[in-house]
């Protein structure tokens, strides 16, 4: 036991360190490349003028929001599927962003998105959606004195966000040109909210219910055995599974707010960290926070570098690196 | 048509047999008379609203310097054929999609083949701009053939073979891969407008030209898909029966596939990636006529049309004057039915 502590802290410690490696390399990429001496000026306060304006205003921010949006989708998905005992659960397969999603179109709607009030509101509304859409899905797929089996609960999450999407675009359609374009670029997954104000409102949510959920790793690892198992050990499960839902749906609702759907980093990144260092919960938990903010991180590095004329939104590559990954997944079901 | 109907599948109940053969032209009826209506209210509606006096003079004394005239020959019209064939093709498609898979949840939407065929589309744009509609309709045609074959082997690989839910998971995955697919050949080459013009689920676009292209195509797969609607109701009982019956099932299988493709194709072609038609029509009409496909299969064709222009007037009425894609409307009508159908399919366990 003391062994795997041990290793499970240098996992941590490596992934942090790639996480801080690829934050410098994000810092350096861009419309104007930087280097290293140049970056390591602005941080011991000696850069230019310009240098430090680009630092400080375009990219640090946007770096943070990629990382906090990993953290959040990362571990709500480890949570959720825990939870549920499903490899295929996350926030996106549930319907969870789509109702979030629809919430924030309602939000862009109704407000200028650009004026403080509708800063608080955008998070505030995107859980409101967001449990609303958990409720109504978990509803729906409820039987009576029957396990909740796993295909079913995505497949009513896959129907419910289907729905949720074509409400969001009938309220898109009555969008004007300006409300639209911000609508398109959030749904696809772009880091709209790179404004240091905006992870002024994120941050402290994200982290305060991160840190309420690594303190139940040990529930987690219970769950993990089995609701009658855990019934047995003694545990309020019924208690413990509502908060640790709705925290899990908070943090989703959050990210998804100020980042645009992510739809599938909470279902990839808790398999990235459960094929490194296994399931118990108080070295997954982190592991899964830092492997999802990794890959927001790298993918919008990815994009910066690779396409910053065309404009290629984050959402659409890591789609495209996970879709195939979830047909594997699929491949592996019982 | 008298003369089919008296020779039926022998594994059905006398009951069941007499009740769909009795039925059949009287729900037949009842769907033309349908779209009849629905074709007079979507040449009269719309943005303008011309009374049906003068659409038939539009149509039987055509002149030239009435605007309203020339708003019916050119617009509405061919709009309200567009409306048939793509609500007969995509009925027909889940039909027998759903006869030959014995998949209640088969629907050209949900299992990737539209996207597929978006996919295509786009490529097509990028590739060659300007090109000839035909051309369109083959690499949709060939987005459409790329995605099923995806979808079907992913839902079929691993122990217990493609279930209900296998499919549709399966299917939404593929199309998320190939909706980001198109989403970056969108942005790369530029043809934003004339997706965003072709995908929102409009048969608004819809000209002579086009229809002139299609409908032979559309003709030609219906007629097979009825011609071989006795073998789909004989693989829609399994496919031990159906080998039983002596039943070429290979042939049938590839015969089905064709069909489905080539009217996926040509629907997406015309209105874009639209879901839920294919799921909820045969599912109705099942319930209205039973299990023999043979009735099925035209009475979906009817009113799968039916259903689609009167979701079409309704979206251009909603909301005037700008309109309503006709895939929000089914995406909100459809997933209810979805939600019920999959409880349905747990209930019996399948």
């Amino acid at each position: 036991m003391r062994r795997s502590t041990l290793n499970g802290l240098w996992i941590n410690l490596i992934m942090a360190a790639l996480l801080l490696i690829m934050t410098l390399i994000s810092l350096t990429t861009g419309k104007m490349g930087l280097s290293i001496g140049e970056i390591l000026d602005v941080f011991l306060g000696m850069g230019t003028g310009r240098n430090e304006a680009i630092i400080y205003h375009f990219r640090m921010p946007r770096i943070v929001l990629a990382i906090l949006v990993g953290i959040g989708m990362g571990l709500s998905g480890a949570v959720m599927q825990t939870l549920l005992r499903n490899d295929m659960a996350s926030p996106g397969t549930l319907g969870i962003s789509a109702g979030s999603g629809l919430f924030v179109m309602l939000v862009i709607t109704g407000f200028q998105i650009t004026s403080l009030a509708s800063h608080f509101l955008l998070p505030a509304l995107a859980f409101i959606g967001g449990i609303t859409a958990a409720l109504i899905i978990f509803l729906l797929a409820y039987r009576h004195r029957t396990d909740l089996s796993p295909t079913s609960l995505i497949m009513t999450g896959v129907a419910a966000g289907t729905g949720y999407n074509a409400l969001s675009l009938m309220i898109t359609l009555k969008m004007d040109e300006y409300q639209m374009e911000f609508a398109l670029r959030w749904s696809e997954g772009s880091l709209w909210g790179d404004k240091w104000d905006f992870i002024g409102i994120m941050l402290p949510p994200i982290v305060l219910i991160s840190l309420y959920i690594y303190k139940q790793y040990r529930s987690l690892n219970v769950f993990a055995l089995g609701a009658p198992m855990a019934k047995s050990l003694g545990m309020r499960v019924r208690f413990k599974f509502i908060t640790l839902a709705i925290a899990a749906v908070t943090l989703s609702s959050v990210s998804v707010a100020f980042g645009g759907s992510f739809f599938f980093v909470g279902l990839i990144a808790p398999h990235i960290a459960r094929r490194i260092c296994g399931s118990n919960h108080g070295i997954f938990l982190p592991v899964s926070a830092l492997a999802g903010a990794l890959l927001v991180l790298t993918a919008d590095t990815l994009v910066r570098s690779t396409f910053p004329t065309f404009g290629v939104p984050t959402g659409v590559i890591i789609t495209l690196i996970s879709a195939p990954y979830f047909l594997y997944l699929l491949t592996r079901a019982r | 048509m008298g003369k089919g109907l008296s020779h039926m599948p022998s594994t059905h109940s006398k009951a069941d047999r007499h009740r769909g053969g009795r039925h059949f032209s009287l729900y037949m009826l009842l769907g033309a008379g349908l779209l009849l209506l629905g074709m007079a209210a979507s040449i009269s509606l719309g943005a303008a609203r011309i009374n049906i006096a003068t659409a038939w003079q539009a149509l039987f004394q055509y002149n030239h310097d009435f605007s309203e005239h020339q708003v019916i020959r050119f617009l509405r019209l061919p709009r309200t054929i567009a409306d048939i064939i793509v609500g007969a093709s995509l009925a027909v498609c889940g039909a027998v999609m759903q006869g030959s898979t014995r998949n209640p949840l088969a629907d050209s939407g949900l299992m990737g083949i539209s996207s597929g065929a978006a996919f295509g589309m786009a490529v097509c744009f990028a590739i060659f701009p300007n090109s000839p509609y035909m051309i369109n309709i083959l690499y949709s045609c060939m987005g459409a053939s790329i995605a099923t074959l995806l979808t079907y082997t992913i839902a079929s690989v691993g122990a217990r073979g493609m279930t209900p839910q296998r499919l549709v998971l399966a299917g939404m995955s593929i199309s998320m891969l190939f909706g980001a697919l198109t989403t970056v050949i969108v942005i790369k080459y530029r043809i934003g407008k004339s997706m965003l013009h072709w995908s929102s689920g409009s048969t608004a676009s819809a000209g002579w030209v086009e229809l002139a292209v299609v409908t032979p195509l559309f003709l030609a797969s219906i007629a097979v898909a009825i011609s071989i609607s006795r073998s789909i109701t004989m693989l829609s009982m399994g496919e031990e029966v159906a080998s039983g019956l002596g039943l070429h099932t290979k042939k049938t299988r590839l015969m089905a596939t064709l069909i489905i493709l080539v009217l996926t194709g040509l629907a997406v072609v015309i209105v874009g990636p639209i879901g839920f038609v294919g799921l909820i029509i045969p599912h109705a009409v099942r319930f209205l006529i039973g299990v023999d496909y043979r009735y099925i299969i035209p009475m979906s064709a009817l009113y799968g049309a039916a259903f689609l222009l009167i979701a079409d007037i309704f979206g251009r009425l909603y909301n005037r004057p700008s309109e309503t894609p006709l895939g929000i409307i089914f995406a909100i009508v459809g997933v209810p039915f979805f939600l019920y159908i999959s409880r349905k399919i747990r209930r019996d366990g399948v």
